[in-house]
């Protein structure tokens, strides 16, 4: 951000939107909790979990010494809970045409809603999430979800790109949440980049219901969501309609493929219908994963 | 040459197109739907490979060619009724005959030439238009439609064409007459000059004469004054009228009465005998030939052919007792009367004097009284005790202005001491101008002076008592007459002032004193109002030329009123000493010469209405199009606002101003107080001295006098109405902008008006007789542009000097340079005599200029506070002149009233 003015003014309307993302996803995320899986268990990690007695697998430095002499005759080991060091990242593209909507839904802000949700489940189960591009490590807890919320609300011109980024070390999984309209070759040469890192990787399409259906007629002046000078015109938007279902097949097609062949999850899901079944669908992924 | 035809045919191939705007229309696609789409990417590699086809509804593709093709006819300018008369293509001459002959059909010959012009492809041909009504003029050349209009707006003047300036502006323009068209009025002189015009035409390539046919052209030639009513000579040139009929009308337009006319055979001129009262024949101003609207079929009558006009000097007229009344009860109807000292009425245009019992007349007025009577006065005199004793004191001396020499004395019947019955009025004499008169009743005489002897030469009886002593005598005196009345003009001495009789008596004594000595005017008038073709009264403006005695004596001046509005003095158009006119008929005019009449129908230029036409069914498209495009309403509501308003706007305000011109608040403020201005000169230091001073003065007056003003302010002469101020400081320093030309009118008008206008140059200690100063010589400079009124150096016994106080001199800082005021010669009662402008160099502000606690703000100058003392009376008596003008020039004489009272015993 360049200068404070602009900083107060993306940071009211970051205000302005984060009570109703947090809200909207919550709700979203409530419709899920029941049956989440657990993590809580001993092992690896820095945080206290319960003592047990020692057993003979365990290395005498094992042994607490502190609390085996409180009590006579038993030794005491203490056990940490299992800690991954490992993070889910969560991509929501700003790309612009994201921020298309031909209802009042836009494509944007139904990826914000369910990458919210996404973290709130995740956090809700002990996960710790993180926003890609990488910001910061992953956190845990109800503070990660703020985090992630401020930084969706807030615009960022490196989310612009529409192409998804790759993941840092220490990823355990990667969620993309986007609408995928980037050049096929150059979309498909970084889902295989993506492959190579071997992280389990998951990607929600996003569209609008005008995108599928093409509903125009006549002579239409076509303008990108933000900006104008790339305006297409065409005489007869109605004889233009199959070309454009071709090219839109044609590239999805090849994105899926290239998921299906990678082992990706590829979930489609467009604004006009309710996000649960989407949200339902990428939690299982992402959770089916982690167990 | 009646029927539909266009002035530029050409343009009608423009109608070719209108297949094509068709095909044009539809191929047009509509306006795109805008929309956003987030699949741009999808769209990139697309091809727009169809177009939708414009979906314009039927009727409205109709509107728009239908008005696209009113526009092309429109532009075409379709004409109905044009004349295609005019021959050639060359450079045209077009001689316009305005002169009064063709008023009366002067609407026709304008639309003959607007339908020349409408003529097919005649518009653009090059024509200059040569006047010929008074002094000949020669336009620059223009194409005919534009002459056309140029006609249009012209007026014909009261006057006939000088051929003979006419010819020498041919010669010294070097005027081509080459093709030739000529207006004419019809008439024709039969002077050289209008013969050699002819023999010009002649020669002419092509000449178009149009010519109304049957032109009726009548003219009063003359006027005379009859004892019961007026004769008019009305002439006519040409045959193609037998009579008509005369109306008189009033000053102000009302219908006096009227007489017919008929021409007897093959007179030319007839007689009229307007047979009016008197009273009503009085008011006669203007004499005009019923539906003949032209100049030379109106006479203007003044008060030469008018009424009588009776002086009486008496000592009031205003009861019973006094015998001004009876002879103004008597005189009311057949005389105009003025009342005054004798030495006034000689003097003005009286042709009837009427002394009440005045008994010595001084010797000059007495003498300028006979010169009068020679010339043609009839001078009526009432006996009394003054006429009686005036004998008795001069004695034997016989007044000259008596017909008859008196005795002193008078002669008196059925007193209380007396043995004589009241004597009455017998018959009266054959040779007497009252002859066929009688007396219904007797009327008693009981007192009247006598005749000393009945021997005089001349002398005449008009009536006498029973016993033969005279009662009404009368003498010749050059072409005057003198009569006398033995007896009162009050019902004192006799029963005659109210006896039946004695309204006749003066009434016949009018009468014959009717025939006025004629009031030549004896210097140059400038005119007051001038005739134009029509026969119409106009204000000259700018031709206020004024005319010598001659040129309106012989008829050479612009017809019209000459003088001021009571006394005109009338100039007619065609008098007698106008050249005599013929008609212009066929055989007068040149051989080749094509004849046109002026019966076209008018003509009817459609163009503008089908344009009209053209733009209302695009103003219909348009509002279509607001109700089909909701995007385009906002830009189609600015568009038909501004197109409403634009040309509203002006008009609006127009209107206001005609009705009722804004006062601005200042003004507004100003007239409700009396309060002194000075102009702004923009220099801030300058501004805040004659700021302070003016409140100085303000102060002083009030606290010295009546005069209680308001704080002054500061005009802009540019901008600000000066009217409501009495008193405007000027300061004018080398440095001042010289003001615009309305500013300088606004300050004429100031002074006109009676405002008082102090220039003060300021530089009074630096004023020599040899050089002007900077500031004299921009006063100089500013004072050239605007009329001023003679100045000359205060005199001594000057008002300002003694309006309040009584000063040596208006002093101000100093008391260098001469100050100038308006020329008392040039002052006027309407505006009480204020003198209009002051210029000094006095410093008269600064010396006045004192802050708010009233300390002063500048030196007093040489003489310390006594200056400055004399600075503010100078600045009072200033504001007492401004308000109260020569009111305190009365004053001036109190010290020798209070002296003469003081002799008094």
């Amino acid at each position: 951000m360049t200068n404070a003015l602009t900083l107060e003014r993306h940071a009211s309307e970051a205000a302005q939107n984060l009570p109703a993302l947090l809200a909207n996803a919550e709700t979203l995320a409530a419709t899920l909790t029941a049956g989440a899986h657990g993590r809580r268990r001993p092992g690896p990690g820095e945080t206290f979990w319960q003592y047990r007695d020692y057993t003979q697998n365990d290395p005498a430095s094992a042994i607490d010494w502190r609390q085996s002499a409180r009590v006579p005759n038993r030794y005491f080991v203490r056990e940490t809970e299992w800690e991954t060091a490992a993070t889910v990242r969560l991509w929501c593209s700003q790309a612009e045409s994201m921020e298309y909507g031909s209802r009042s839904v836009t494509k944007l802000w139904r990826a914000e809603i369910l990458t919210t949700a996404l973290a709130l489940l995740l956090t809700k189960a002990g996960e710790k999430i993180g926003v890609l591009p990488p910001e910061g490590p992953g956190q845990g807890g109800q503070r990660a979800v703020m985090t992630l919320a401020e930084y969706l609300v807030s615009p960022h011109r490196e989310s612009e790109d529409p192409l998804p980024p790759l993941c840092p070390p220490g990823t355990t999984q990667a969620v993309y949440i986007s609408d995928f309209h980037a050049p096929t070759e150059d979309l498909v040469k970084r889902l295989k980049e993506i492959a190579a890192t071997g992280v389990p990787t998951h990607l929600i399409a996003i569209s609008d219901i005008a995108e599928e259906t093409f509903p125009f007629t006549g002579r239409v002046l076509f303008e990108p969501p933000r900006e104008h000078h790339h305006a297409r015109l065409f005489g007869d938007a109605k004889a233009i309609a199959d070309a454009f279902f071709k090219a839109r097949r044609a590239h999805f097609g090849v994105v899926e493929d290239t998921c299906r062949r990678f082992g990706f999850t590829f979930i489609r899901h467009r604004t006009d219908g309710p996000a649960t079944p989407a949200l339902a669908l990428i939690h299982n992924a992402v959770a089916g994963q982690v167990r | 040459m009646a029927g539909l035809s266009f002035s530029a045919p050409l343009l009608l191939g423009a109608l070719i197109t209108l297949p094509f705007i068709w095909w044009l229309l539809r191929a047009m696609p509509p306006a795109p739907i805008r929309t956003r789409f987030g699949g741009m990417m999808f769209l990139e590699g697309l091809e727009n490979r169809k177009e939708t086809p414009s979906k314009t509804p039927w009727w409205l593709l109709l509107i728009r060619l239908a008005a696209i093709a009113l526009l092309i006819l429109g532009l075409a300018g379709p004409v109905h009724g044009a004349r295609k008369d005019l021959d050639g293509d060359g450079p045209l001459l077009l001689i316009v005959d305005n002169s009064w002959p063709a008023a009366p059909r002067w609407r026709e010959r304008q639309d003959v030439l607007r339908a020349l012009a409408a003529s097919p492809g005649a518009s653009g041909r090059v024509v200059r238009i040569l006047t010929t009504a008074g002094e000949p003029a020669l336009s620059d050349p223009m194409t005919l439609r534009q002459a056309a209009e140029e006609f249009s707006g012209m007026t014909p003047e009261a006057a006939l064409p000088d051929r003979d300036l006419l010819l020498d502006l041919i010669e010294e323009e070097a005027v081509v007459l080459n093709d030739v068209a000529w207006v004419t009025d019809g008439v024709i002189g039969r002077r050289g000059a209008d013969r050699e015009f002819l023999r010009r035409l002649d020669e002419t390539g092509s000449l178009t004469v149009i010519r109304p046919a049957g032109q009726v052209t009548m003219a009063i030639r003359s006027l005379h004054s009859l004892p019961d009513g007026l004769r008019v000579e009305v002439e006519r040139i040409g045959s193609n009228v037998d009579g008509g009929t005369v109306l008189a009308s009033s000053a102000d337009g009302r219908p006096l009465g009227e007489a017919p006319f008929t021409f007897e055979n093959e007179e030319d001129v007839a007689e009229v005998r307007l047979t009016l009262p008197l009273t009503l024949r009085n008011e006669v101003g203007k004499l005009t030939i019923i539906g003949l609207r032209s100049a030379g079929a109106t006479w203007l009558v003044d008060p030469r052919a008018r009424r009588v006009r009776a002086g009486v000097v008496s000592d009031g007229s205003s009861g019973l007792l006094e015998g001004g009344f009876y002879i103004e009860q008597a005189l009311a109807d057949t005389a105009v009367i003025n009342r005054g000292a004798l030495g006034d009425l000689i003097t003005e245009d009286t042709s009837l004097i009427i002394l009440d019992d005045i008994g010595v007349i001084r010797g000059p007025v007495e003498d300028a009284l006979l010169v009068w009577v020679r010339a043609g006065g009839t001078l009526v005199r009432f006996a009394g005790p003054n006429t009686s004793n005036a004998e008795e004191a001069t004695g034997p001396l016989r007044s000259q202005s008596f017909p008859v020499a008196l005795r002193g004395g008078a002669r008196a019947f059925g007193g209380a001491l007396s043995w004589t019955e009241p004597q009455t009025v017998a018959a009266f004499p054959e040779d007497s101008p009252f002859a066929d008169m009688s007396l219904r009743e007797p009327v008693s005489i009981r007192r009247q002076v006598l005749t000393r002897a009945s021997t005089e030469p001349g002398y005449e009886v008009w009536a006498a008592l029973e016993d033969g002593t005279p009662l009404l005598t009368a003498r010749p005196e050059g072409a005057g007459r003198l009569i006398l009345f033995h007896v009162t003009s009050t019902p004192t001495w006799s029963d005659l002032p109210v006896s039946g009789v004695f309204p006749s008596l003066l009434g016949r004594i009018a009468q014959t004193a009717a025939d006025v000595p004629s009031i030549a005017p004896t210097d140059a008038l400038a005119p007051w109002r001038l005739l134009d073709g029509f026969g119409g009264l106009r204000d000259p403006g700018s031709r206020a030329v004024p005319a010598s005695p001659e040129e309106m004596l012989e008829g050479l001046a612009a017809p019209g009123l000459y003088g001021t509005a009571n006394s005109a003095f009338a100039v007619n158009t065609y008098g007698e000493n106008a050249p005599t006119l013929d008609p212009l008929g066929i055989s007068l005019m040149p051989g080749h010469a094509a004849i046109r009449g002026l019966d076209t129908g008018a003509v009817r230029e459609f163009g503008p209405m089908l344009i009209t036409l053209a733009m209302i069914l695009m103003a219909l498209d348009a509002i279509s199009l607001f109700f089909r495009n909701r995007m385009v309403k906002a830009v189609t509501a600015a568009a038909l606002i501004f197109a409403v308003a634009i040309p509203m706007a002006p008009s609006a305000k127009a209107q206001t101003a005609d009705l009722r011109p804004e006062i601005d608040t200042q003004s507004l403020a100003a007239a409700l107080s009396v309060r002194f201005a000075y102009v702004e000169t923009g220099d801030a230091d300058i501004d805040r001295v004659v700021r302070s001073g003016l409140t100085g003065l303000t102060r002083e007056a009030t606290r010295r006098s009546a005069l209680e003003p308001a704080p002054p302010v500061g005009v802009d002469i540019e901008r600000e109405d000066l009217s409501v101020y009495p008193l405007l400081y000027w300061v004018i320093r080398e440095n001042t902008p010289p003001p615009s030309d309305g500013a300088l009118s606004q300050l004429e008008t100031f002074m006109a008006e009676g405002g008082l206008l102090i220039i003060d140059t300021m530089d009074g200690e630096r004023q020599t007789d040899a050089t002007l100063t900077p500031q004299g010589e921009r006063l100089r400079r500013i004072l050239l542009r605007m009329n001023i009124p003679p100045l000359e150096p205060l005199p001594a016994d000057h008002i300002l000097k003694k309006s309040f106080y009584r000063l040596d001199d208006l002093h101000g800082r100093n008391s260098g340079g001469p100050v100038w005021v308006e020329a008392s010669s040039a002052l006027r009662d309407s505006t009480d005599g204020v003198p209009s402008l002051i210029i000094g160099g006095r410093e008269w502000a600064a010396a006045w200029a004192t802050d708010e606690l009233g300390r002063p703000l500048r030196s007093a100058g040489q003489g310390g506070e006594l200056r400055r003392e004399y600075a503010y009376r100078t600045g009072i008596n200033m504001a007492m002149v401004a308000l109260t003008g020569n009111y305190k020039e009365d004053q001036v004489h109190v010290q020798d009233l209070l002296d003469s009272l003081g002799e008094a015993p």
